[in-house]
């Protein structure tokens, strides 16, 4: 993942002057998957959920998550009124929430000397005008403008509630309470003469309207991306059926599978699953405003394949975790079974960033901006013991291909698994099956060209190194770790923030962190107030 | 890396217990390569023998989470406790999923639903610490020395706390 | 009746909304006329002892002289940083904006080391207390505070903070509940 991710979430605003927003944008979100409702549905015990994720539900367990009563996909209803709330939050928020850190920053930093005059002057343009556009259901144009507006003025405007929209045309500039009339489709409130014109705005929105995006995939930006080239426009696709599997054999299940469409490879357990997923995405897919093409939905299928289905990990391990396997679910050995894919994953996705991390931080500034802390440089390949005890890691059972991660040239090792590194060390410092390893590893971490031969070891052995430190008593640990403790407490501030390792361009330049001299060493202040970087996770 | 829902939703839950966490608890993945892997450490409850203590666990998340309940494991020594097994795996209702109730005592309305997390499970935790569960002892021996000899029972709790601080 | 419904007419309403706005105006106002009073003040190149006395409560390993340069380099400005806890507290935290070099020999404190003789009562207490726990404002303050970064190496090191922290803390009570007990 990239070093700057982050996903949007409700406590964005809790270190906002709008920190109430939290528990509002929270009730916007699928309390399954904590994003977003997407093609919010209502169920029959009147619960709302995204469409896809409901459904997931409903077929491992049949019941409702809030309330567990049962439910069918069938009873699932569209719940358009909760689409609409989250479509409209979503385009308001980036610009709602830059307001609201840049109040932040006003509110700490205190007003510019220059900017009163010029403000008290941009305040009234605001109020003539452009609050009234600040929703983003308007036209792209007062969009635009609305995002142009001076810094200082959305600073302004910040603590503000925001003010109903009364107007939709810039001549309606008196504020006449009384005698407004509501737009038949969008429930804005405007003056009866404006609602004639203003409905043909909606006449122009109406298409590209029903082609927003229900997944924030172009969260962050005010415009909205129209997908109209993968929209079925027109045609609500046909709901898939769910099948009784017992009553299917296995030849026809894999051509029930390959009429759909989809990948028919795989033991039984896993056709069912897929057929399951598909069905799943097919018929949220159904629910959806603006559905998405077949070859949109086969893409998140492959996604599912890699995450959770046959690509994901050696299938016969854990079979079906929905339906049939659950009662004699093996939970260590499925994760076991797991964690030997997820650590190949994790291997590929450290070397393909090694060249970019190599780039921008020296791993020399790593090491010696480290105080002489005996447990610092830990070598590489504690890292998967740490990630995996060895108590529930046979040695046997590591397969081959994650020996190219531990066993790379001494010069691949980049700076940040050093420093990632160093960072489990100390997190681990108090845990029995970390001492082991630092004990008899001591020797080797004077000097880190000495730590090379060792990374050559065969991961193998890493357990059965492991294994005897399980039975050292715990006090033992806390006592012999405790010194290392104290002085990394100490000298926290230098260790833990390495300013001058952080990227320059990773830093919008308004937040500029500012830097503190303390024991000798700089720490860097990360000020929390970075603009929403978000990245698509797919 | 093809991105998952458990990933994504583990974020979400990383970012809120970071930013808003309850008092008494620190969980976060041990590393954000596998969000599937986490570490959380919870204070003793007040009041009770493990008042004072901070107890080192690891969850293990499904790659269907939330459909299915993670795992918890205390590790840094053990928690004489009922409901904790000897090696320190927690056994308690709401990482058990509801088909799933070998003991059929436990109330289906506690049990693992999609919309638990990790802050309630380590809560309940919490909770569990102050207050047994007699009816399905993971530790015999600890549920027995709770029912029958609560000073001792007490008393050992205590030690240990003061062994895993390592006083 | 109907003399109260009027009472809650546009007129009424209007002169509430403009009240309400001059309220406003004026708090905020308020708010920011403080702020920009002491950063005025800093301005002038003298640098305020208070200021010097804060920051040395605040970081008790700097020295009184280092402290001045710094505000004295950044023009007396502080960067003040507030923000909002997930309790409630508010807490804030001055921050040098831009302070990556010790003072050089030649520097002398503009104010003849009145911060470090007008106030010695309260640095001598506040100081060893602060000393005894061998942190500063910022390894007190930050862990529990700002715990979310955008960066994710930050992040990790945020949370391996506080698991710090929590086992710290937790040893000190108990060793200090020992000691209470042992005697």
């Amino acid at each position: 993942m990239d070093p700057s991710f982050d996903l949007p979430d409700s406590t964005d605003w809790l270190a906002t002057p709008l920190s109430l927003l939290a528990p509002f944008e929270s009730s916007l979100r699928c309390q399954v998957c904590k994003d977003f409702f997407d093609n919010p549905v209502i169920t029959s015990c009147s619960h709302t959920f995204c469409s896809l994720c409901i459904r997931r539900c409903l077929s491992a367990e049949g019941k409702c998550p809030a309330c567990r009563s049962s439910d069918q996909e069938l009873k699932l209803r569209r719940n358009w009124a909760v689409q609409e709330l989250v479509d409209a939050f979503m385009t308001a928020r980036p610009s709602v929430l830059d307001l609201a850190r840049k109040e932040t920053v006003r509110l700490s930093q205190g007003e510019a000397d220059t900017g009163k005059p010029a403000q008290k002057k941009r305040k009234v343009d605001h109020f003539d005008s452009e609050e009234a556009q600040v929703p983003g259901t308007s036209s792209q144009g007062r969009r635009t403008r609305s995002q142009g507006l001076n810094s200082s003025a959305e600073q302004r405007a910040a603590p503000q509630v925001m003010p109903e929209i009364v107007e939709d045309s810039h001549d309606d500039e008196e504020y006449v309470p009384d005698g407004l009339v509501s737009c038949p489709i969008c429930y804005r409130k405007m003056k009866e003469e404006a609602v004639f014109p203003h409905l043909s705005v909606h006449e122009r929105e109406e298409e590209p309207a029903f082609q927003t995006p229900t997944k924030p995939t172009s969260f962050g930006s005010l415009q909205v991306p129209s997908q109209r080239g993968f929209t079925v426009t027109n045609k609500q696709p046909e709901r898939l059926p769910a099948i009784n599997y017992s009553i299917l054999k296995d030849m026809s299940l894999r051509k029930k599978l390959r009429d759909l469409g989809i990948p028919d490879w795989g033991p039984r357990q896993l056709l069912q699953r897929r057929h399951t997923e598909w069905m799943n995405l097919w018929n949220a897919n159904c629910d959806s405003k603006n559905p998405k093409s077949k070859r949109i939905l086969l893409q998140e299928l492959d996604i599912w394949e890699r995450t959770q289905g046959g690509h994901a990990a050696m299938p016969s391990a854990f079979g079906s975790s929905n339906n049939v396997m659950r009662k004699d679910f093996n939970a260590n050995e499925w994760s076991t079974s797991h964690d030997d894919d997820f650590r190949r994953l994790i291997a590929n996705a450290r070397q393909k960033s090694e060249t970019e991390v190599r780039s921008t931080i020296p791993g020399a500034s790593v090491s010696s901006s480290e105080p002489a802390e005996p447990q610092a440089p830990q070598p590489a390949q504690q890292r998967p013991a740490q990630q995996q005890p060895a108590h529930q890691q046979p040695a046997h059972q590591q397969p081959a291909h994650q020996q190219p991660a531990h066993q790379q040239p001494a010069q691949q090792q980049s700076a940040r698994q050093q420093l990632a590194q160093q960072q489990l060390a100390q997190h681990y410092a108090h845990q029995q099956y970390a001492q082991q390893q630092y004990a008899q590893q001591q020797p080797a971490q004077q000097h880190p060209a000495q730590q090379q031969p060792a990374q050559q070891q065969p991961a193998q052995q890493q357990p059965a190194q492991q294994q005897p430190a399980q039975q050292q008593p715990a006090h033992q640990q806390y006592a012999q770790q405790e010194p290392a403790h104290q002085q990394s407490a100490q000298q926290r501030p230098a260790q833990q923030q390495p300013a001058h390792q952080q990227p320059a361009h990773q830093q919008p330049a308004q937040q500029q962190p500012a830097q503190l001299p303390v024991n000798g060493a700089h720490v860097q202040l990360q000020p929390g107030i970075d603009a929403n970087h978000v990245i698509d996770l797919s | 890396m093809a991105s998952s829902v458990a990933q994504k939703r583990l974020f979400h839950e990383y970012k809120n217990l970071s930013t808003n966490p309850p008092e008494g608890i620190t969980a976060g993945p041990v590393t954000e390569d596998d969000m599937f892997h986490w570490e959380a450490l919870i204070q003793g409850p007040e009041g009770t023998p493990f008042d004072g203590g901070v107890f080192a666990a690891e969850l293990k998340f499904p790659r269907d989470y939330p459909l299915s309940p993670p795992t918890m494991k205390f590790i840094g020594g053990g928690v004489w406790h009922p409901n904790v097994y000897p090696n320190g795996t927690v056994c308690i209702s709401i990482l058990h999923p509801p088909g799933d109730d070998p003991n059929h005592y436990e109330h289906a309305s506690e049990r693992w639903s999609p919309i638990q997390s990790v802050e309630k499970i380590l809560l309940s935790v919490m909770s569990m610490l102050a207050e047994p569960n007699d009816e399905s002892p993971a530790n015999v021996e600890a549920a027995k020395m709770w029912r029958e000899r609560r000073a001792e029972y007490e008393k050992k709790v205590r030690d240990e706390v003061k062994k895993g601080l390592g006083l | 009746m109907t003399e109260e419904e009027h009472s809650l007419n546009i007129p009424s309403l209007l002169t509430l909304a403009v009240v309400s706005y001059f309220v406003l105006r004026w708090f905020f106002k308020r708010d920011d006329g403080s702020a920009g009073g002491g950063r005025g003040r800093g301005r002038g190149n003298a640098v305020d002892p208070a200021q010097v006395e804060q920051i040395a409560q605040m970081f008790p390993q700097l020295s009184t002289r280092d402290i001045m340069w710094d505000l004295q380099r950044n023009g007396g400005v502080l960067q003040r940083r507030q923000r909002g806890s997930s309790q409630g507290v508010d807490w804030k935290l001055y921050v040098f904006a831009d302070a990556d070099k010790n003072p050089p020999p030649s520097f002398q404190p503009p104010v003849a080391i009145p911060s470090t003789n007008t106030p010695p009562t309260q640095t001598t207490t506040a100081a060893p207390a602060l000393k005894a726990d061998g942190q500063d404002l910022i390894s007190r303050g930050t862990p529990s505070k700002t715990t979310w970064s955008q960066n994710k190496e930050e992040r990790q090191q945020l949370l391996q903070k506080r698991r710090d922290d929590m086992i710290l803390a937790a040893r000190r009570k108990m060793m200090q509940k020992n000691q209470g007990d042992a005697q």
